[in-house]
């Protein structure tokens, strides 16, 4: 027979257990839901009522009624069903708000991924946050070489940076090469046998016992990958998997991004030193028309700092009477056309104006819009002056050319008239009425031989005869003949060099553009003023401003300086054409600075001016040096 | 004869049986829910206990896939109706505790849960 304290020993085993597991679920009251305290509560009544005084017994519903067998053998499958529901909706629950803390810290560690624009910093801590939210202590990222042909890793963690700087393998080696190749993941539970040789012994090391290798998808290609290993027998469950796919997912663009912003950056850098060091000014607007980039380029034309220029409008950089201009033509054009490109004048800092070459286009974003404008600017000024005066010495030439042909079909008919007045001079009586108009006649042609014999000098001219010439004794000569000739209220000065260089020249035709110089600025100062003949010797480099059309060598200058009227701007361009004057009645026949300039050009010179009306004019003619100074 | 009790049991436990079998592969999938199938199987023993000690008092006939014999003499009959009894008690009291220590070890895991 059993002994009926076994049995009695069960029931209080379970009476105490069940009192037990009342308590417990009592003091778990906050956790609980309110079906559950429902339930709970019920339960609790049921016993009360049961227990108090047996009324199924009582009630004759039952004929023996029994505490243990009726009250708490039910009541333990009934807890046990409550139990399971209530740590099922738990581990709901738990599984909902672990898979929100992940999205969250997923969504959070995309946030910060977004922000971060060093791939190396990327991919840390994307290693990081793979082994914080899957409580790994082993996570390595790797990423492929440029031949894609093997796999090395970049940062890590639970592992060594020797550790890391010894990780790489070929892609078909292990499961990280084939989760990379197929763009799948993949885990194993034996890494010392699935995974890549160089990666097993670490393994071994850090005592891993599961991996699992995620691919880096950016657009269906793979551009790296994440493996991540766990300890003590842990495996990675289809959640983790996914979890980690979300964030290698996030982890490829973010990297993929700071890859592209480094190099972004790079070639912005780049940039940015050539546009800010350029020689060239490079200015950038605003739609306001505010300056938002000034460059060292625009700095060295301009005059104004980038500290001046950034924040003020552009209409600094044009002359003040140019602004109507600007808004007629560039303007007008840039909004029709959105480029626009050609000579303006500019201004300096100083107001010292210049003429610019701009190439003007608008900024626009990507629905077109525009949002600004920038432009190269350069100083043309000498480049507009040596185009100018290629042009006049076209000019010059086609002028010279015609004149000597007229001149020598006109040198012709005078010889005939003069011949044939001649004759019939000689041929009339002394006392005839008639002879008077043949010398008329001859003189006028006298006259017109004279003119003639000037426009041949400016076409071809007399043959030059060229010899070693020391040009100071020239203008010795000349000085000398101006100050005895000239008004004593013109002061003749000299300033010559001692050391000047010999030129090869024609010493009358020299002395001729000496005097037409002179008597030119003696014309200029009727009320008296200074006349200064120097001369230099000056090295002329290559495409010189000042020395239009001269091969780079050695020169000598001849300075010839008044302090007279000036020549009017309009008037400049037209003073070197044949038998232009600005001289009234008889003074001129517009040959004086036609033949200077046909007689340097001969010489293989040049002829320039300065000139501001009210302060004077200044010649200046230079001649090839032949050699050193002619011994005395 | 069942206990009303015994009867009761017999429900809850087979309404148990079918959630346990609905939610089988939530139960796989979660640790958190293996230690209820310990108690759950114990139960099931003290059940299975309970029909044969009831089939047994009432037909008097121990079903002879379960003993091997058609018969039985009437003291072997008692002994083995006192053996399932004790074994129906002793389940119970083996699943109740399991109950107690699955609670309590559920209780600490709650204490131990991130806020």
């Amino acid at each position: 027979m059993i002994p009926t304290h076994l049995i009695v020993l069960c029931d209080a085993v379970t009476a105490m257990a069940l009192v037990g597991c009342l308590v417990a679920l009592w003091r778990r009251w906050r956790d609980l839901g309110n079906l559950a305290r429902a339930l709970l509560a019920g339960i609790i009544v049921i016993a009360l009522v049961v227990a108090q005084g047996n009324v199924l017994e009582w009630s004759g519903l039952w004929p023996k009624a029994d505490l243990v067998e009726d009250f708490v053998e039910p009541l333990i499958p009934i807890l046990w069903l409550f139990l399971f529901a209530v740590e099922l909706e738990r581990a709901d629950r738990e599984r909902l708000a672990r898979g929100y803390e992940r999205l969250k810290a997923v969504h959070d560690l995309a946030l910060k991924l977004t922000m971060m624009m060093e791939p190396q910093a990327v991919m840390e801590e994307v290693v990081d946050a793979a082994g914080r939210l899957l409580r790994a202590p082993f996570v390595v990222i790797l990423a492929p070489d440029e031949a894609r042909e093997t796999l090395t890793a970049r940062a890590g963690r639970g592992i060594s940076a020797e550790e890391i700087q010894a990780w790489r393998f070929r892609l078909e080696e292990g499961i990280g090469g084939a989760a990379f190749l197929q763009r799948r993941p993949l885990r194993t539970d034996q890494p010392g046998r699935d995974l890549a040789p160089p990666a097993r012994p670490i393994m071994a090391r850090h005592g891993i016992t599961s991996a699992v290798s995620i691919p880096l998808l950016l657009q269906a290609e793979a551009v790296g990958i994440l493996n991540v290993g766990r300890t003590r027998g842990e495996t990675f469950s289809d959640e983790d998997i996914h979890l980690l796919e979300t964030l290698c997912a996030h982890a490829a663009v973010a990297i993929e991004n700071a890859r592209l912003y480094a190099k972004v950056g790079e070639s912005e850098a780049k940039y940015r030193v050539l546009v800010e060091n350029a020689q060239i000014a490079i200015v950038a607007i605003d739609r306001d028309r505010t300056i938002r980039f000034w460059n060292r380029g625009a700095e060295q034309l301009y005059g104004w700092t980038a500290d001046e220029a950034m924040g003020r409008h552009i209409a600094l950089i044009y002359p003040k009477d140019k602004l109507d201009e600007v808004q007629r033509t560039i303007l007008a054009a840039l909004e029709r056309d959105g480029t626009w490109s050609g000579e303006f004048p500019l201004a300096r800092k100083d107001g010292s104006p210049f003429t610019g070459y701009l190439s003007l286009a608008h900024i626009r974003d990507a629905q077109g819009r525009v949002l600004g404008t920038v432009g190269i600017q350069a100083d043309v000024t000498e480049r507009v002056q040596l185009r100018d005066q290629f042009f006049q010495a076209q000019k010059m030439e086609t002028v010279g050319t015609l004149a000597a042909g007229i001149a020598h079909d006109f040198s012709n008919l005078l010889t005939a008239i003069l011949g044939f007045a001649s004759l019939l001079r000689d041929s009339l009586p002394p006392d005839s009425e008639n002879r008077e108009c043949a010398v008329s006649i001859e003189a006028a042609a006298q006259r017109g031989t004279q003119l003639v014999r000037q426009l041949m000098s400016f076409g071809h001219g007399p043959p030059v005869l060229r010899r070693p010439l020391d040009l100071n004794r020239i203008v010795q000569e000349i000085v000398e003949l101006l100050k005895r000739t000239f008004p004593r209220i013109t002061t003749v000065a000299t300033h010559l060099a001692s050391d000047l260089d010999t030129v090869e020249a024609d010493a009358s035709q020299m002395q001729q553009v000496l005097m037409n110089l002179a008597v030119n600025a003696r014309d200029a100062m009727p009320n008296g003023g200074t006349l200064t003949i120097a001369t230099e010797n000056v090295p002329v480099a290559e495409y010189d401003a000042l020395a239009p059309g001269l091969k780079a060598g050695r020169y000598v200058a001849l300075t010839v300086t008044d302090t007279g009227q000036g020549i009017p701007p309009g008037v400049q361009p037209r003073i070197f054409e044949p038998f232009f004057t600005t001289k009234t009645g008889a003074g001129g026949t517009g040959l004086g600075l036609s033949t200077v300039y046909a007689i340097v050009k001969r010489h293989g010179g040049s002829v320039t001016f300065r000139s501001q009306v009210g302060q004077g004019t200044a010649f200046r003619i230079l001649l090839p040096a032949v050699g050193p100074p002619a011994p005395i | 004869m069942f206990q009303f009790g015994e009867l009761l049991a017999l429900c809850i436990g087979l309404v148990s049986l079918v959630y346990l079998l609905a939610h089988r592969r939530r139960i796989a999938a979660e640790p958190a829910l293996h230690p209820f199938v310990v108690p759950f199987l114990l139960m099931l023993a003290a059940w299975i206990a309970t029909v044969l000690e009831g089939v047994h008092f009432e037909s008097g006939d121990i079903p002879w896939l379960v003993f091997g014999q058609e018969s039985l003499s009437v003291a072997r009959r008692s002994i083995t109706s006192e053996l399932l009894n004790l074994a129906e008690h002793a389940a119970y009291a083996a699943g109740a505790v399991g109950l107690l220590v699955v609670l309590w070890r559920n209780r600490r895991a709650v204490r131990k849960a991130p806020s």
